[in-house]
């Protein structure tokens, strides 16, 4: 327990407690009365002390009552609070995960419950404690005088509640969270709240203004990954759901691919990873249309305990690969009969289109065009038209058979394509994108960090690359840097309207990047985003991932009906596609309306080793957190932060008013 | 609370003892267990011996006696000369001692005025059968005094001194008893009407009325507001104030105050009443809310003092 004004209360208590000292041993005028004899009196008194020596203590018992009585005022004084750190005004951000790990059963009824009861006892203690204290957040500057903020994050961070000191509001807010499967990026929920913090820490913009401190609240079960800004100006508060012994076996790998010679034969290759400290047998079940196909049992050894240096433990894991015979386009259903505490993860879908391979244009002027070329075919692009830049300027493109990629090499074009495009030491003229060529003579430069959850950089590696003289890559708001080197972002995605454009700021010639076995992987991975149609691979997406579906003449909206939700978005006139917003639930969707059998059905999979992971402890908060950041666990009904409870000793103080009233006047009347 | 006053109007005669009271006490007589000689024939038995008819005890014969209270029946029997000899008649020698010290001026009803009652009625008692009544006021000392009494004359100015007795000063019972003492060396009964609320030895005091010289009888009359303080105002955190000395004692009034306030009340009683009985002296506790009638008709009857 702390106090939030101390030294008024002892200032008090050197006052009143001497006075009241003085008040008893200071004499009082007592009521003459005369008697015929004070003989038997002080015969009394003096029997009284000698038989009784409590009487001492009785004759003191409203000395001691009000002593209480007036401790108890003092303690008012001081305000008392408890448990916790924040104080009444403060800002309060409470981040919710709600991805895919959260829908977790090893607590009843799932993490992500069990977080939003966290997160409204939290709203509840502001309720008493710093919403209160914030009077200027009713006057319409809440950032300034307090109040909290509701953040979900999953795929992408929202703000489910601005700051507000409604209470009603707040839980409203938190109840509001739904549940996905997408992957939890904390990383991005923080850049979400960077301005506060940095608000919090350089101080009030006005004069006069007290900026009250900004404390956040994750509450989650660890899965999020990537590393823990430091936000400077905010105090970070860890607060971890769910629990360490949650079993999970996990499909986290599935892919199909035709084979290039017999177009229907498709070699099916899934993974299954065990996150229990014991081995798992059960059935691999595959479905195609919906009919049982096939059934393996398999035996998914269990995890190894050695920690890795992130503390995360190595699951055991299994490959089965099997054949299935594929003529037309299908759904392909894998899925294992083993309960265990994420459902999600048990079931995956891939999406068979028809065997047809991807059309790309190049537009290469210089030698990379044989180069990639070369790439593209091996990736499974093996209609790749060759271009010179003055001849794409001067293409009409058929609306009727657009290309499904178009790859620039150090061309950038007039206007920005609407077709999904690769540019390399290039950029489409898309508003904030700019590549700037290298001002000086750099070395060779190395990649710092790139994003490796990204669906582009799947398996791709880039520690070894290494890049002559990269450009210089400004992005737009929409920008979404994929690779970062010391100059800025070297490999970026943006969007343009419905088309996807991936941005490379240097050529790969001059890298050793086509040296390494990650350029065709990356250009496999773009092929497959790009072309949507699988070519020779099935056809699959995670949930938080933006699809672009091909639109339908004639159909004003296009809806897709899932196991767990009903997207629709009406489709924008003239425009060739729509985009799906993010999907929230892994399955499988399809719709009836009259679109491209290659786009009647959506499978949308977890498949994310770090989601399936259930069972990550507390050690897997990142270390670079920062001296200010501290971790907790919750409990049902803990209260995380400090609150006045001036109330009770307030009370107290009344109720031993009282009793030495009652004493007092049972003393006077006998 | 504030001590009673005086009354305005001084104690009439008839205040003190009513014509109704007086015929219901020509009834009785005082009695003395102790018999004790007297300056003068009365209705009382004497050990002396005397020319009553009853016969005491015989004497041998010396010349010049008597000849017609000879035995003849023993001469002829024994064939020497005896002398018959008779109890005397004497009267009875009764003090009565009124405390007037300023703690008998208190109560609901007044001590004082209790007590002055039951002295009138004990000396128109000792009066009415040719006793005689000595009175005595005391309170450091003898205060004033009234003796030898006899007959139902002087009765009214028996009344007229008891009347103009006023409280005074604070009381010493030793003093007074001793100054008693000194005063009347005559044997006979004393009657002591007090409070007792001496802050003396009470033991040293009744000394100089032990012994076989008198026959004493101790009336303690207390009030009600004495006995039970709860009664009056004595509540709350007072300054107690003696009436006899002006000694201040600070209280808090407290249950358990009380409780043993009543408790040294009544054990003092038991030890006065014991003390009392150890100097050979007859003890009585009384209430001044009692009647006075009350207690001479009934307690003193119990006691042993009327009869």
């Amino acid at each position: 327990m702390g106090f939030l004004t101390p030294t008024t209360a002892f200032i008090a208590a050197g006052i009143c407690i001497p006075l009241l000292l003085a008040m008893y041993l200071l004499k009082r005028r007592r009521q003459e009365v005369l008697v015929s004899s004070t003989l038997l009196w002080r015969k009394a008194i003096e029997d009284l002390q000698v038989n009784a020596p409590f009487q001492t203590l009785r004759r003191n018992l409203l000395l001691l009552l009000q002593l209480l009585a007036l401790m108890a005022l003092l303690l008012v004084l001081a305000r008392p609070t408890l448990r916790g750190a924040s104080e009444p005004g403060q800002r309060v951000i409470v981040i919710l995960d709600h991805s895919a790990s959260m829908n977790a059963t090893d607590v009843t009824p799932t993490r992500l419950d069990r977080a939003k009861d966290a997160a409204l006892a939290l709203i509840d203690d502001l309720a008493s404690g710093p919403l209160t204290g914030a009077t200027t957040a009713l006057s319409g500057a809440p950032s300034q005088g307090g109040g909290a903020m509701i953040i979900s994050f999953a795929h992408r961070a929202t703000v489910v509640q601005p700051f507000t000191t409604d209470v009603a509001l707040l839980r409203a807010a938190v109840r509001s969270v739904p549940p996905t499967d997408q992957a939890g990026q904390l990383d991005r929920a923080l850049r979400l709240i960077e301005p506060f913090a940095a608000q919090a820490a350089s101080g009030a913009p006005d004069p006069g203004k007290v900026l009250a401190p900004l404390i956040v609240y994750v509450i989650s079960d660890a899965q999020a990954s990537s590393s823990f800004p430091i936000l400077p100006g905010a105090e970070l508060r860890f607060v971890r759901t769910g629990t360490t012994d949650a079993e999970n076996l996990a499909i986290t790998q599935l892919a199909a691919r035709r084979d290039t010679t017999f177009t229907d034969q498709v070699r099916v290759i899934t993974k299954l990873s065990n996150y229990t400290t014991h081995a798992i047998t059960t059935h691999l079940k595959v479905k195609l249309a919906g009919h049982a196909r096939m059934l393996h049992e398999v035996t998914v050894p269990p995890r190894t305990e050695a920690r890795a240096l992130d503390h995360s433990t190595t699951p055991g894991t299994h490959l089965q690969h099997f054949n299935v015979r594929l003529a037309g386009p299908t759904i392909l259903e894998v899925s294992h009969s083993h309960a265990d505490h994420l459902p999600a993860d048990n079931t995956a879908y891939i999406v068979m289109t028809e065997p047809r391979e991807p059309r790309v244009l190049l537009i290469s002027p210089g030698p990379a065009e044989s180069f990639l070329t070369h790439v593209l075919n091996s990736a499974g692009a093996n209609h790749v038209t060759k271009l010179t830049a003055e001849q794409y300027e001067a293409r009409a493109h058929s609306p009727d058979d657009p290309p499904d990629m178009l790859v620039f090499v150090g061309h950038s074009p007039q206007r920005t394509p609407n077709t999904h495009s690769l540019y390399f030491n290039a950029a489409p003229p898309i508003v904030g994108l700019r590549l700037a060529p290298p001002t000086d003579e750099l070395g060779p430069q190395p990649v710092l960090d790139w994003d490796r959850h990204d669906t582009l950089l799947r398996h791709v590696a880039l520690d070894d690359l290494l890049i002559i003289n990269p450009g210089r890559l400004v992005l737009p708001d929409t920008g979404h840097t994929l690779c970062t080197g010391r100059i800025g972002p070297l490999i970026a995605r943006t969007h343009a309207e419905t088309t996807r454009h991936v941005v490379v700021a240097f050529d790969p010639l001059d890298s050793n990047w086509p040296m390494q076995i990650g350029f065709p992987v990356f250009i496999r991975n773009i092929l497959h985003a790009n072309t949507m149609r699988g070519s020779q691979s099935g056809v699959e997406f995670r949930p938080g991932q933006i699809v672009a579906v091909p639109a339908v003449d004639g159909s004003d909206h296009v809806i897709y009906d899932g196991p767990s939700e009903i997207r629709s978005v009406r489709r924008v006139a003239g425009k060739t596609s729509v985009l799906l917003p993010a999907f929230r639930r892994a399955g499988l969707y399809s719709t009836k309306q009259p679109v491209s059998d290659s786009w009647r059905n959506i499978a949308v999979n977890l498949l994310d080793e770090s989601e399936s992971s259930l069972a990550k402890g507390i050690q897997n908060v990142p270390a670079n957190m920062g001296a200010h950041h501290a971790t907790a666990t919750i409990s049902s009904t803990g209260a995380m932060i400090r609150h006045e409870i001036w109330r009770w000793p307030a009370a107290a103080a009344l109720i031993l008013l009282i009793i030495e009233w009652l004493v007092y006047t049972r003393r006077m009347h006998l | 609370m504030t001590p009673a006053t005086p009354p305005n109007n001084p104690p009439t005669s008839q205040q003190l003892l009513s014509p109704d009271f007086m015929r219901q006490l020509d009834r009785i007589d005082l009695l003395s267990r102790k018999v004790l000689s007297g300056k003068m024939q009365g209705e009382r038995r004497s050990k002396r011996r005397g020319r009553s008819v009853e016969f005491a005890d015989y004497r041998a014969y010396a010349p010049g006696d008597d000849p017609r209270f000879i035995d003849w029946n023993l001469y002829a029997r024994l064939d020497r000369l005896f002398l018959r000899l008779f109890m005397e008649e004497e009267d009875l020698a009764v003090s009565i001692l009124l405390d007037v010290s300023r703690s008998m001026d208190f109560g609901q009803p007044n001590k004082l005025m209790h007590a002055k009652c039951l002295a009138a009625s004990m000396a128109y008692l000792a009066l009415v059968h040719h006793n005689r009544v000595h009175l005595y006021s005391f309170g450091q000392s003898l205060e004033g005094q009234l003796p030898n009494l006899r007959g139902r004359r002087p009765m009214l100015r028996a009344l007229d001194f008891l009347d103009k007795q006023r409280p005074s000063g604070a009381g010493d019972l030793a003093a007074a008893f001793r100054a008693f003492a000194l005063a009347q060396r005559n044997k006979g009964m004393v009657i002591v009407i007090s409070d007792m609320l001496d802050k003396g030895d009470p033991a040293n005091a009744l000394r100089y009325l032990a012994g076989e010289r008198y026959d004493t009888y101790m009336i303690h009359v207390l009030s009600p507001e004495e006995l039970d303080p709860s009664r009056g105002s004595i509540t709350g955190d007072l300054r107690l104030v003696d009436a006899e000395d002006a000694h201040a004692t600070e209280v808090s009034i407290t249950p358990a105050l009380m409780k043993q306030y009543h408790a040294n009340v009544t054990a003092w009683r038991e030890s006065t009443r014991a003390l009392c009985h150890r100097r050979g002296a007859h003890y009585l506790s009384c209430d001044s809310s009692v009647p006075v009638e009350t207690v001479v008709l009934q307690y003193l009857r119990r006691l042993g003092l009327i009869g």
